[in-house]
């Protein structure tokens, strides 16, 4: 086992530092404020080659892995606690690596070179109102006509609709449709690449509404209506009926890039509560640090902490192996508790940092001087749901560990 | 022993004056103004004096190298600046002597040798290095204290400076109030300013305490509020007071204003840098601060 | 001394990097010595810009870089692909004991070897002063013993109709320099803003070859520095603290008085 980053990675992570520290940090605070990352950072970010990172370069992608795209989740959630650039950043990621595995290879080529430039976006839509951890109740439909699709339905608290509307280039989502019969349970869904926004036009048919979220505010939220959205059947994600699986994939990815985010949020977190137990001094001037229940605690959320962070890069090490070494010793499906263990982990211990580090921060942390709490409710919609809820993390692990017979869910 | 120095300020003679006291020392110097000559001859045992023409490195250097040729030096100082470090590079490598710079301390060792001390890692340490002689020094200004011996130096007019290796073009700054290295008392602002307008406190507070002010290097040349700025590559600073407001005192800034007797700051930041090296620290809000005490100190005028 | 530089265009530049301890990590003994071994290092900020400022004239003139750095650790062969992650052509380290406490001559008299061996060049580009001993010394000392001009403390460098023009601010002002290559020139960190490698540059980078340079076949005897002692630099300073949310008033009043009688 070696627990050291390779020198591409640690070369990798300084670069990527560097870029936030110029052009990310600085603005972290608006961006939350203002609720919007603004067109000409996400270009910059293009630029730099921080989407399409585990896509190989045939179809535009950078020819890293996922450990870096990890890596970079982490340092971009540093400097911008609130990890909103971060979730823009992974999806952009994670997503497309689903694309490149089991899209059409113009459609490939069509998409991935624009989603690595910074020009266009590609996230996640599968949620619905009526559930989201529920995937195999969803009743977005498409019904097949005439060598192309017709879609039906609704999606809600989907990331990045007012991105698509602003993006030269627009993009769109994974989506996954009901396009079987109802007896088959999962096995009736399919994936498709919606493009609801190409060469500068909206198309005919999909109906953004964007929501005011509380935080994470720089990646915008909401829902589209989808009014006989019509797609070629090239757009098509792998086989018909099998898009429940390889929904369960990019989740998988999209998890562990999630935690890697919420563990650079909670990085930065514990470095302002070192920094603050320090220098604030009480009664009579002695420093935080000082009291035993303040450095016990610090320790504890360190400990927390780092073990998420080795679960996170384990998961990402397993990916890796299964995604991009393509290695026949590991399954798909070998990477679901990694990632449950991680995904349920990492925002959960982040989260109790930034509520201690509030709490020493006294009343100061409950003004808008204090930004904090930005990354507070940042990570905390990582405990709410979004990319898997926590308690669903809990099924997956104790299913497998006692078995389905005991546990329905 | 001999010492040679590049000199433009009277300040900085009568600094090195006082290091040629310690080290037993004749002093010559070469100095490129002709308005200094008649109070450089009363500092230094012989002073070579050039007509100014606009500074350029390769130039000047051939004239000192002229110079050093007849003097024959054991050690050569210059002043710890932009100008004096490059010009004692040139002359270091020429004579291919070691060079030390940011001289803090100078000691007799033993025969030939000296004890030097100087700042690095942006004057967190002190390094205590010995030197073989014959060496070149570059000595930090206000490191040693200006001696008030007075001499009846000699004074040698070398012929005119032939053309430049290099074409010039020189704008000079406009100096308003007290140039910085002399001031007693200095005010200075760094990034905790959000408009360029709110400059005119700090302007009005220095004047109000008949002081200079002046700004971080971030605020000159990134947000171009002004030409100069405190900092190892600006401007540095002895002054009795130094007031740091806004500032969080990064060690490229520090180790220029590390030699002020007093340094007071204003920063709303607790964890800022600089409060580790304050006489006083006043956490609070800069914008809260300023106009109160401004009002304060015109009361009392 | 070099007899003879390509006239015309600009062909070749040299830039040099240093490796610099990371001085914003630098941590201590209790006894004042600072942790040297275990300090972090990196390519300084200024020679970034030194970096920079010769791959954009690279860019521009199609000239071919050089980069060189004196030590050959891991660490020094990770400056070196950093600069080749930027863009430049091709690198040399030059295996050298104790590189760290190499007298600045000495290093003037190495990059002179250098440049007798791989040269001419029309520019040699380095950072002004590193972030370390900032000494601003080692352009000027490659100057005079190459026998070539130097322009030290340049923030703004252009090439125009064969002439390099430089701008350097001073404390007295602001000065221009006009010349003609060959030239030395130093670099501020306000000169350019260094691009940052990507991904796909850093992963090319790893596939370039380093040449080796023992100092031995340098003809270069190496002087060391000779450091006695070297301890953290510590003012003892009143350290009184005034603290205005607890009482702004106060504290303004304080500080109102302790300016009045001090000035």
């Amino acid at each position: 086992m070696d627990f050291e980053f390779s020198e591409d990675e640690v070369r990798f992570r300084e670069s990527v530092r560097e870029f936030c520290k110029r052009y990310i940090e600085p603005r972290w605070v608006e961006i939350d404020e203002k609720g919007r990352i603004p067109v000409d950072l996400i270009k910059k970010m293009g630029e730099q080659g921080l989407f399409t990172i585990p896509i190989s370069e045939e179809y535009g992608g950078m020819g890293g892995t996922i450990t870096m795209t990890a890596i970079a989740a982490e340092e971009i959630a540093y400097h911008d606690p609130s990890v909103a650039t971060a979730v823009y950043t992974l999806l952009n990621n994670g997503w497309p690596l689903l694309v490149e595995r089991y899209s059409n290879e113009d459609v490939k080529k069509e998409i991935l070179p624009k989603v690595a430039a910074g020009e266009a976006f590609y996230g996640i839509a599968s949620t619905e109102s009526h559930g989201g951890s529920d995937v195999a109740g969803i009743k977005t439909t498409a019904v097949k006509k005439n060598g192309a699709w017709i879609l039906n339905g609704e999606k809600t608290y989907i990331s990045g609709i007012r991105e698509i509307q602003e993006l030269p280039e627009g993009g769109g989502y994974f989506l996954v449709a009901k396009t079987g019969k109802p007896e088959y349970g999962h096995r009736n869904i399919t994936a498709f690449n919606l493009i609801v926004k190409w060469n500068g036009k909206i198309r005919h048919g999909w109906k953004p509404t964007i929501f005011e979220e509380i935080g994470r505010r720089g990646i915008s939220t909401g829902g589209f209506i989808l009014e006989n959205f019509e797609i070629e059947d090239k757009y098509r994600i792998g086989e018909e009926n099998k898009g429940f699986y390889y929904l369960m994939e990019g989740f998988n990815v999209a998890r562990i890039l999630v935690a890697a985010a919420t563990i650079g949020s909670g990085r930065w977190a514990l470095d302002q509560a070192i920094e603050w137990v320090k220098t604030r001094r009480l009664f009579e001037g002695r420093p935080l640090a000082s009291f035993q229940g303040v450095s016990f605690k610090l320790s504890e959320l360190y400990g927390e902490l780092e073990a998420a962070k080795l679960l996170t890069y384990r998961a990402a090490w397993l990916a890796d192996k299964i995604y991009i070494e393509k290695n026949p010793k590991w399954k798909e499906k070998d990477l679901n508790i990694p990632v449950a263990l991680c995904k349920m982990k990492a925002p959960e211990a982040t989260t109790k940092i930034y509520e201690e580090l509030m709490k020493w921060y006294g009343a100061y942390a409950y003004t808008k001087d204090c930004n904090a709490f930005r990354g507070w409710l940042g990570t905390f919609s990582y405990t709410i749901g979004a990319e898997g809820a926590q308690n669903i993390m809990r099924i997956i692990i104790a299913r497998d560990l006692v078995g389905r017979e005991y546990v329905k869910g | 022993m001999k010492i040679l120095l590049y000199g433009e300020t009277i300040e900085w003679l009568k600094q090195a004056r006082q290091i040629a006291e310690i080290l037993n020392g004749e002093l010559y110097g070469v100095v490129p103004s002709r308005e200094l000559s008649s109070e450089a001859a009363k500092i230094l045992d012989k002073t070579y004096i050039f007509n100014r023409t606009i500074y350029e490195p390769n130039t000047y250097h051939k004239i000192i190298q002229e110079v050093s040729e007849k003097v024959k030096p054991d050690l050569t100082l210059f002043p710890s600046t932009i100008k004096g470090r490059t010009l004692a590079g040139l002359y270091a490598g020429y004579r291919n002597e070691p060079v030390i710079t940011d001289v803090i301390d100078i000691r007799y060792c033993n025969g030939r040798e000296l004890k030097v001390k100087r700042l690095v890692y942006g004057g967190a340490c002190i390094a205590t290095m010995k030197s073989n002689l014959p060496s070149t020094l570059c000595i930090l200004l206000g490191a040693f204290k200006p001696s008030e011996r007075q001499v009846n130096g000699e004074v040698e007019y070398l012929k005119e400076v032939e053309s430049q290796l290099i074409q010039t073009e020189f704008k000079s700054r406009e100096y308003v109030g007290i140039p910085l290295e002399r001031a007693e008392i200095v005010v200075a602002a760094g990034r905790g300013f959000k408009k360029k307008e709110d400059l005119e406190m700090v302007r009005e507070l220095s004047s109000l305490l008949n002081g200079a002010w002046s700004v971080t290097r971030p605020l000159a040349a990134d947000y171009g509020w002004t030409d100069t700025w405190i900092g190892i590559s600006g401007a540095m600073i002895n002054s009795r007071i130094y007031l740091a407001i806004g500032l969080s005192g990064q060690p490229l800034h520090m180790i220029a204003v590390r030699n002020s007797k007093t340094i007071i700051a204003i920063n709303k930041d607790p964890t800022a840098p600089i409060f580790n090296e304050v006489d006083y620290g006043i956490i609070g809000d800069l914008y809260q601060i300023l106009p109160r005490l401004i009002e304060k100190l015109r009361k009392k005028q | 001394m070099i007899a003879e530089w390509i006239g015309g265009g600009l062909v070749r530049i040299l830039t040099l990097v240093k490796l610099t301890v990371d001085i914003s990590q630098l941590k201590y003994e209790s006894s004042g010595e600072p942790l040297i071994d275990i300090a972090t290092r990196k390519m300084g900020d200024s020679d970034k810009c030194a970096v920079e400022e010769a791959i954009r004239l690279k860019e521009k003139y199609n000239a071919h870089t050089v980069v060189v750095t004196i030590g050959s650790t891991l660490d020094h062969e990770r400056i070196i692909r950093d600069a080749y992650a930027m863009g430049i052509d091709e690198g040399y380290m030059v295996e050298v004991d104790g590189y760290e406490n190499l007298q600045a001559i000495t290093i003037g008299e190495i990059i002179k070897s250098i440049v007798e061996m791989t040269g001419p060049y029309d520019l040699i580009i380095l950072g002004a002063g590193s972030l370390d001993t900032h000494s601003y010394t080692l352009g000027p000392i490659i100057a005079s013993k190459i026998g070539v001009p130097v322009i030290a403390g340049v923030d703004s460098l252009n090439y125009i109709d064969g002439y390099f023009e430089a701008r350097c601010i001073m404390e007295d002002g602001t000065y221009i320099y006009r010349s003609k290559p060959p030239l030395i020139v130093t670099v501020t960190t306000e000169a350019n803003e260094p691009r940052i490698p990507t991904l796909k540059t850093i992963l090319k980078s790893k596939k370039m070859e380093i040449k080796r340079l023992k100092i031995e076949s340098l003809n270069v005897k190496p002087e060391k520095i000779d450091l006695a002692d070297l301890k953290r630099y510590v003012i003892q300073r009143k350290n009184i603290i005034w603290d205005a949310s607890e009482d702004l008033e106060k504290v303004i009043d304080n500080l109102f008085k302790l300016l009045v009688s001090e000035v």
